[in-house]
């Protein structure tokens, strides 16, 4: 039944989700031909290095802009469209539905939490991928392939991973990136679940606000006591190999204690759904 | 046998408002009940709780025996007063989620009552009127072969010709072992089809029992009976 329900959720936020992604994809092309093509033709035909410069800070800035406002459609209208389709679809007069449905609660909230956490890495992909796009043609036109030191640059990757064990850090700081992620959309949904009970008639939207703010607020708190209880503090670093141990202590921390989080606002969530229910 | 339906003493409260009172009855297989009573008389409270949407501050309820939730689902097709569809889709998609989700829907029922009701099945639900989409959800409902239909003011959207058709569609589509429970306050319309009835004010029972029973008792029809015990 999962898999049911998680196959009309994808289908319902596609409609509107994919074109915008495909549309950043599109635009990202169209700026990356636009930018190389304009190096293209620039470099060297201006003599004035000057203005050659300032056309192109003028143009990239043009470009990054556009790119930055495509980025901000799409984390608006993906945050906007995890919140709708648990408010309308729940909350609302399809929830009559939704909830007389033979499906546990338990797999009603699992299927909006999974193609909510879908839709955003899949929204994320396609901005990394948009970076890509504009970015990597002019970058790579620009190098002299003849020129780099293969040998250099490998040596230089070794060094570091030898050095810094980045792999430990590149886990931990996506694990928490991940699960910070999913005590969001938790978060959001807990916060509707509160304000559409029955003392709450009058002013949801305000109260469910105000109440993801205030629980994130709360959570944060107790997090930072946290880590004052365990002694860790960046800020106080002295080398940046206390800064690099600490800083995966803390998101070892950081992670554990967003997993606790995200238990407690689902088991609160279904709780509410099961007993509080205000349809 | 348990009862298809079992409400004992089952009070629901609204912060310091009791919208129902000690609410007690049973429903029967193979029976038609109405669920009569005015605006705000507890009618679709008592709908919801036997849906699973709310639940009751006091008191029991079971459905076969056991309390509301996932096996209950499966067994009753609940019409709500309300269009519950996602505007996005079209007729046959809301087909192919019943299809997915209930296995008592009978998808060659659910067309022929399509067709006869003339509406395309490549229609958007967003293009259709209220009337129309009111006997879309019907049908979705009907082409189920559930155990028990609830159905919440199933006739008050729709014009008084289409009212006769829904309710042949209703009476033509349940199966005999099967029950019905219709809310509304539009008796004169249905008053023909009830085996029994309940009577709901201020959240308690004032009247219940079989229709014949209480017409021969009281010596007037159901619809009078209403306007006097109902009168403003």
């Amino acid at each position: 039944m999962l898999g049911k329900l998680l196959k009309y959720e994808m289908k319902a936020s596609a409609r509107t989700l994919l074109p915008l992604y495909i549309g950043t994809l599109l635009v990202a092309a169209v700026c990356s031909f636009t930018l190389t093509s304009w190096i293209h033709t620039n470099t060297g035909i201006f003599e004035n290095v000057a203005t050659n410069a300032r056309h192109s800070e003028i143009f990239s800035g043009f470009v990054f802009l556009l790119f930055f406002c495509l980025c901000v459609a799409i984390v608006v209208l993906t945050a906007m469209i995890v919140i709708q389709r648990f408010n309308k679809s729940l909350i609302g007069d399809e929830g009559y539905l939704m909830f007389t449905l033979p499906v546990t609660h338990v797999q009603l909230l699992s299927s909006k939490l999974l193609a909510g956490i879908l839709w955003i890495l899949f929204g994320t992909v396609i901005m990394g991928l948009s970076a890509v796009i504009i970015g990597a043609p002019s970058v790579l036109l620009n190098i002299n392939w003849m020129t780099v030191e293969w040998h250099d640059v490998w040596q230089a990757i070794q060094y570091t991973w030898a050095e810094w064990h980045p792999l430990g850090y590149i886990i931990s700081t996506g694990l928490s990136g991940f699960s910070n992620m999913v005590a969001f959309v938790l978060l959001v949904y807990l916060s509707i679940m509160i304000a559409q009970m029955e003392q709450f008639n009058k002013h949801r939207v305000v109260i469910a606000v105000v109440l993801f703010f205030l629980l994130n607020w709360g959570f944060s708190l107790i997090e930072t006591m946290l880590f004052q209880l365990f002694g860790l503090d960046l800020m106080h670093t002295v080398t940046s190999y206390d800064f690099w141990n600490i800083y995966n202590v803390m998101m070892w921390i950081d992670i554990t204690f967003t997993v606790v989080q995200c238990i407690v606002c689902f088991a609160a969530t279904v709780w509410l759904m099961r007993k509080k229910l205000n349809l | 046998m348990a009862a298809l339906v079992e409400f004992e003493l089952v009070t629901k409260n609204y912060g310091s408002k009791k919208v129902l009172d000690d609410v007690s009855f049973t429903i029967e297989p193979g029976k038609i009940y109405g669920l009569l009573g005015p605006n705000g008389s507890g009618k679709s409270t008592t709908i919801k709780i036997i849906n699973d949407l709310l639940q009751p501050t006091s008191g029991a309820v079971r459905i076969e025996g056991q309390a509301p939730g996932v096996a209950s689902k499966k067994i009753i097709s609940y019409l709500p007063d309300r269009n519950y569809l996602s505007d996005w889709m079209k007729v046959e998609d809301a087909f192919k989620l019943f299809e997915d989700f209930y296995a008592d829907f009978d998808r060659k029922r659910a067309e022929d009552m399509l067709q006869s009701l003339n509406i395309e099945k490549t229609a958007r639900l967003k293009t259709l009127s209220k009337g129309t989409l009111e006997k879309v959800q019907l049908v979705l409902i009907m082409a189920r072969r559930a155990k028990l239909y609830v159905l919440d003011e199933p006739i008050a959207g729709v014009d008084p010709a289409a009212r006769d058709y829904i309710l042949q569609t209703i009476l033509k589509n349940y199966a005999e072992d099967s029950s019905i429970l219709i809310s509304t306050h539009l008796i004169t319309d249905i008053e023909k089809v009830l085996d029994e009835v309940l009577f709901l004010q201020n959240g308690r029972i004032v009247l219940q029992g079989a229709v014949d029973d209480i017409r021969a008792e009281y010596g007037k029809s159901i619809d009078s009976l209403f306007r006097e015990v109902f009168k403003c």
